[in-house]
């Protein structure tokens, strides 16, 4: 054999083909495909296979007839009426960006008509809060935001974009959207022993913000990638230095031309595990 | 979100969101409180998701979330590990599962551990292909399939069991330690009375 994956076995070909539903769903993934080659050529994996998927399709029909009490629906309809939407950070934010951009255009308009020698306006030396300008930010910032995002990412149930531990599919899908190339290989090797699990994108003050979704052992981290040009500040912020932001462990450091925070999936994760 | 589309969403879902909240918690009124749950976080915060074709994993994510955070604040069940050592698979005929009714399949599935009753539960729901199931349990891939056979080995064996000693599976017996709903539970025994 010259390099590449060994062929699948009967045990490997079971284990996915067991977690897969007979409808064929899954068939479009490579290790299903690999797996039901497996059974195509062997009489005795296809058998079990028959087998399997008989009997999964009798449990699917003796579950699906648990029955539902005949009230939840009412009562889960007249709940939800004397619920009302929370009020979130994210709209608070959107309401303040707009506030402060009205703000902005307006002592814009008040400087190109006020007479010369009026004085010059004040530097916006921080971006707003609400990312209505991207003039300036520090890692510190970037660390914080990217922290908050994460946090609010998992309050609706956080996702990969694209669940691969494929590092190429991983590279072609972030390059294409962030426009830059990202070398997600050499990333995830200068992390310990991280291994990539998937990705998602993200945005922060109008920049394109890759993730990259990681697990060392037993923990779980995401890793949000920007260009250094998008930070214009030099502020020195110690090299993976694990703070609290928005209730999770985060890291930031610069390393060449780009800017990286690791967040912890959760909240107890330990970073150091991927340093 | 419009109260026409919330009703679709509880339509289309929450039975079995029900369903594997009863493989969950084991308990009638706690599965249908923790399906409410559920829905209230949806009017409450659901909203925000964009994508609105991630609904169902969103629900049953959060669902099982809810379940962990009441796990949290009583005491945790025992973790019981299985062993599989055992190599070979035993045979259960079809024929006679489908001589069963789904109360005795569910008495059997709530015989196994929770490890391996949530993973089990989503897959014969057929709603979730297993990177969905992985991503709803927050475990890898890799983990979500030795679960489910490792699960489908021991509910054959439950169900196997059951029949030879000539029963149904017997009555789930819930911990002293189970999870419980105190208010929302009340009100709906003081309905019920």
């Amino acid at each position: 054999m010259k390099g590449g994956k060994p062929p699948m076995n009967n045990q490997e070909a079971k284990l996915i083909l067991c977690a897969c539903r007979s409808d064929g769903q899954e068939q479009h993934e490579p290790s299903v495909r690999e797996a039901l080659d497996c059974a195509e050529s062997d009489p005795v994996l296809a058998a079990w296979l028959a087998r399997e998927q008989t009997l999964d399709a009798a449990l699917c029909a003796k579950l699906s007839e648990i029955p539902v009490p005949a009230s939840l629906k009412s009562e889960i309809l007249a709940g939800a009426r004397v619920i009302k939407p929370t009020f979130v950070w994210t709209d608070a934010r959107t309401l303040l960006g707009a506030a402060a951009a009205v703000a902005l255009a307006a002592v814009m308009v008040w400087s190109k008509d006020a007479p010369a020698g009026a004085g010059s306006l004040p530097v916006f030396a921080q971006a707003s809060p609400s990312g209505v300008s991207s003039a300036v930010a520090s890692l510190a910032s970037f660390r914080n935001d990217m922290a908050g995002s994460f946090a609010q990412m998992q309050s609706v149930g956080f996702t990969p974009d694209l669940r691969t531990s494929n590092v190429d599919a991983v590279e072609d899908f972030l390059t294409q959207r962030v426009s830059r190339t990202i070398e997600v290989g050499e990333i995830v090797d200068n992390l310990g022993d991280a291994r990539l699990f998937g990705c998602r994108m993200a945005e922060w003050r109008g920049q394109k913000v890759s993730m990259l979704c990681l697990n060392s052992g037993t923990e779980e981290a995401h890793l949000f990638v920007v260009h250094q040009s998008a930070l214009t500040d030099v502020e020195d912020v110690k090299p993976k230095m694990i703070e609290n932001c928005s209730g999770y462990p985060a890291a930031a450091w610069r390393d060449g031309d780009k800017a990286y925070v690791l967040v912890g999936h959760r909240p107890e994760t330990d970073l150091t595990k991927f340093f | 979100m419009k109260d026409r589309e919330f009703e679709d969403l509880v339509s289309a879902h929450y039975e079995n969101l029900y369903r594997f909240a009863f493989s969950l918690c084991r308990s009638e009124s706690e599965a249908a409180d923790l399906t409410q749950q559920t829905f209230l976080r949806w009017a409450q915060r659901g909203f925000q998701l964009r994508d609105r074709s991630k609904a169902k994993t969103w629900l049953f994510t959060t669902l099982y979330r809810e379940f962990l955070g009441g796990q949290r604040r009583t005491t945790r069940f025992p973790h019981i590990e299985m062993d599989d050592a055992g190599a070979e698979l035993p045979y259960l005929e079809p024929e006679t599962v489908n001589a069963m009714d789904g109360q005795s399949v569910m008495e059997a599935l709530n015989g196994l551990d929770e490890t391996y009753r949530a993973p089990l539960m989503l897959f014969y729901l057929k709603e979730h292909s297993y990177t969905e199931i992985a991503s709803i349990l927050d475990i890898p891939i890799g983990t979500v399939m030795s679960r489910l056979s490792r699960g489908k080995d021991q509910l054959r064996k439950k169900i196997l069991d059951s029949q030879t000693r000539g029963t149904s599976p017997s009555k789930f017996q819930p911990p002293e330690n189970v999870i419980t709903f105190p208010a929302t539970n009340e009100r709906r025994k003081a309905a019920n009375e």
